[in-house]
C-alpha cells in the first residue's frame, strides 16, 4: 500500500527512522529524508539504495522545518524519529540539559507536524516516535518521560484536529540502535542483567521491528490517534 | 496534625481555595505568586473570612518562570510538608495557526515551572510529605483548540509518574481540572464564559461546572492520604466519560 506513496522521514539516517526509510523503499514509495549531517544523509541514501531525495535541517530551527515542507509539497506520510534524552534524577539534572531534550525530540516533531500537516494528501498520515517511558516510569528518566509524555498527548488531540489526516505514536521499549552507543559500559551490563531476569521476550527489539509497526500506522487506514506499544512486553513489569 | 503547605499559584483561583481549605484544617501555609498585589488581595479575603487562623498564612512574591527565583525561594524556605503547583496561564489556538511562542508560553509556565519547583522543592519536603501538580487533560476533543494544553498535561502527567519513583517516599500525584468556573479577579466572568458554564452544566453528568472548592477537597485528600502516589486524578464532572 505504500507503493508509489510519497514519504518524508526526519531523522531518517540512522536507527529506527533508517530502519523505516528502507521498509518503506522496499514497498514501492518514494522517500524523502531528513536528518542533521549531510555525511549521515549520504550513508542513508547509500544503504538505503534506489532514489532518495533528501535535505540536511536543523529540526529544532522552526525556520528550516517550514522551509523545508515548502520545498517537498505534496506528500502523503511524515515519520519523525528522533531521539534524545537527558539522564539523572531530578535533583541532579540541569535545566539546561532537560530542555534540549524538549527542544530535540519534543519541538522538533512539533514544528514537523505544524508545517507538514497542511502538504499532507487525503489518506495520508502523521507518525511521532514517542517511548515507553511515559506510561512504564523509570527513576533517572523524568525528563524522557515528560517528552514521551507531551508527544502522546499532542498526538491525541491532533487526530482529531488534522483529521481526516491520521496521527499516531509509536512507543518502543529497549530497541538496540545506535542511540544505545552513548551506554557506559558498567550501564550496559545492567541492562542486560535486566533484560535477561525480567524481560518477558529476554532481548531487546530490533529497528526493524519498530519500523514494521511504524509502515503499519501509515497503511492501515483506519488507525488514528493511537499510541501503539512495541516493547516486547515490557509496560507489563 | 498541622502541617505546612506552599502553593505555587496560591493567591486566587484553584490555589487560593486550597489555601483556604488548607487553612480551616488548621495547617501553615505560604501562598506564592508573581505580584505583591495578587498576594495582597488573596490576603484581604482571608482575613475577612478567619479571624484567628489568618496568622497561620504568609505571601512570597515569585515568578516560577525564573529558576534563579525558584531556586532562591526554596534555598530560604524552611523544610515543609506539601507543595502543590497551581500557577500558570492558559494557552489555546488551532494548531497549524498557533504562533509556537504562545505555545511556548503555555510548556514555560506550567511544564517548566513545575519541574523548577519539583526540583528545587525536594530536599526541602519532610518525610511523608508530597507534591501535587495540576494539568488540564480531562477536557473532550471537541473543545477545540487545546492541542498544546494536552501535551503540556501529558508531558507532567509522565514526569510525575516518575518523580513518584525518585522522589520517594515523598508522594506525588497529578490533578487533573475540567471545566472550572472561577471567578476572580483574572478571570472575570464575561458574558461569553458564563454562556459556555451553562452549556457545560448541561451536557456534564454532574450538572453543574466546577468550583475551585470541588478541587481544593482533591487536594488535600491527596496530602492527606498517604497510600496515593504517582496517580493522576481527573476532577472534571464526568467530562471525560461524556461524548462532546
Amino acid at each position: 500500500m505504500l507503493a508509489k506513496a510519497r514519504v518524508v522521514i526526519i531523522g531518517g539516517t540512522s536507527g529506527i527512522g533508517l530502519a523505516t526509510a528502507k521498509a518503506a523503499a522496499a514497498a514501492g514509495a518514494h522517500l524523502v529524508i531528513a536528518g542533521r549531517s549531510p555525511e549521515k544523509i549520504a550513508a542513508a541514501k547509500e544503504a538505503i539504495g534506489g532514489k532518495v531525495r533528501s535535505a540536511a535541517i536543523d529540526a529544532t530551527k522552526e525556520d528550516q522545518v517550514r522551509r523545508f515542507f515548502e520545498k517537498v509539497g505534496e506528500f502523503d506520510h511524515l515519520v519523525t524519529s528522533i531521539h534524545s534524552q537527558a539522564v539523572g534524577l531530578v535533583t541532579d539534572l540541569s535545566t539546561e540539559s532537560a530542555r534540549e531534550v524538549f527542544e530535540s525530540k519534543f519541538w522538533a516533531q512539533y514544528f514537523a507536524a505544524k508545517h507538514g500537516a497542511p502538504k499532507i494528501q487525503p489518506g495520508g498520515s502523521i507518525t511521532f516516535l514517542s517511548g515507553i517511558s511515559s506510561r512504564r516510569p523509570f527513576p533517572r528518566y523524568s525528563i524522557s518521560a515528560a517528552v514521551n509524555g507531551a508527544i502522546e498527548g499532542l498526538c491525541k488531540r491532533l487526530a482529531v484536529e488534522l483529521a481526516p489526516v491520521r496521527v499516531n505514536v509509536i512507543a518502543p521499549g529497549l530497541i538496540d540502535t545506535p542511540a544505545l552507543d552513548t551506554l557506559a559500559a558498567n550501564q550496559r551490563t545492567a541492562m542486560n542483567d535486566f533484560i535477561k531476569g525480567w524481560m518477558p521476550l529476554k532481548r531487546m527489539g530490533t529497528a526493524e521491528e519498530v519500523a514494521q509497526m511504524v509502515v503499519y500506522a501509515m497503511e492501515n487506514t483506519f488507525t488514528t490517534g493511537a499510541i501503539l506499544d512495541i516493547d516486547g512486553g515490557h509496560s507489563l513489569i | 496534625m498541622a502541617s505546612r503547605v506552599i502553593i505555587l499559584g496560591g493567591s486566587s483561583g484553584v490555589g487560593l481555595a486550597v489555601a483556604k481549605s488548607c487553612l480551616a484544617s488548621m495547617h501553615e501555609v505560604v501562598i506564592a505568586s508573581r505580584t505583591q498585589a495578587n498576594l495582597a488581595a488573596a490576603k484581604g479575603q482571608v482575613d475577612k473570612l478567619f479571624t484567628s487562623f489568618r496568622k497561620n498564612l504568609s505571601t512570597a512574591v515569585l515568578d516560577i518562570q525564573s529558576e534563579d527565583a525558584v531556586r532562591d525561594f526554596f534555598a530560604q524556605t524552611q523544610p515543609f510538608d506539601h507543595l502543590v503547583v497551581t500557577a500558570g496561564a492558559l494557552v489555546t489556538g488551532n494548531f497549524i495557526d498557533l504562533d509556537t511562542s504562545a505555545a511556548r508560553k503555555l510548556f514555560e509556565t506550567k511544564f517548566w515551572g513545575q519541574f523548577l519547583a519539583a526540583k528545587y522543592a525536594a530536599g526541602k519536603i519532610k518525610r511523608g510529605g508530597s507534591i501535587t501538580f495540576f494539568t488540564g487533560s480531562s477536557y473532550r476533543p471537541t473543545f477545540s483548540g487545546l492541542s498544546v494544553l494536552h501535551a503540556m498535561s501529558g508531558a507532567v502527567e509522565s514526569f510525575a509518574r516518575t518523580l513518584a519513583l525518585e522522589l520517594a517516599p515523598t508522594r506525588v500525584n497529578v490533578i487533573s481540572t475540567g471545566v472550572i468556573a472561577n471567578s476572580d479577579l483574572s478571570n472575570p466572568d464575561t458574558k461569553a464564559r458564563q454562556e459556555l458554564f451553562r452549556t457545560m452544566a448541561d451536557i456534564l453528568p454532574v450538572k453543574r461546572v466546577g468550583k475551585p472548592e470541588d478541587v481544593a477537597s482533591t487536594v488535600l485528600l491527596l496530602m492527606q492520604n498517604t497510600f496515593t502516589t504517582g496517580t493522576v486524578i481527573h476532577i472534571d464532572g464526568g467530562h471525560q466519560r461524556v461524548q462532546v
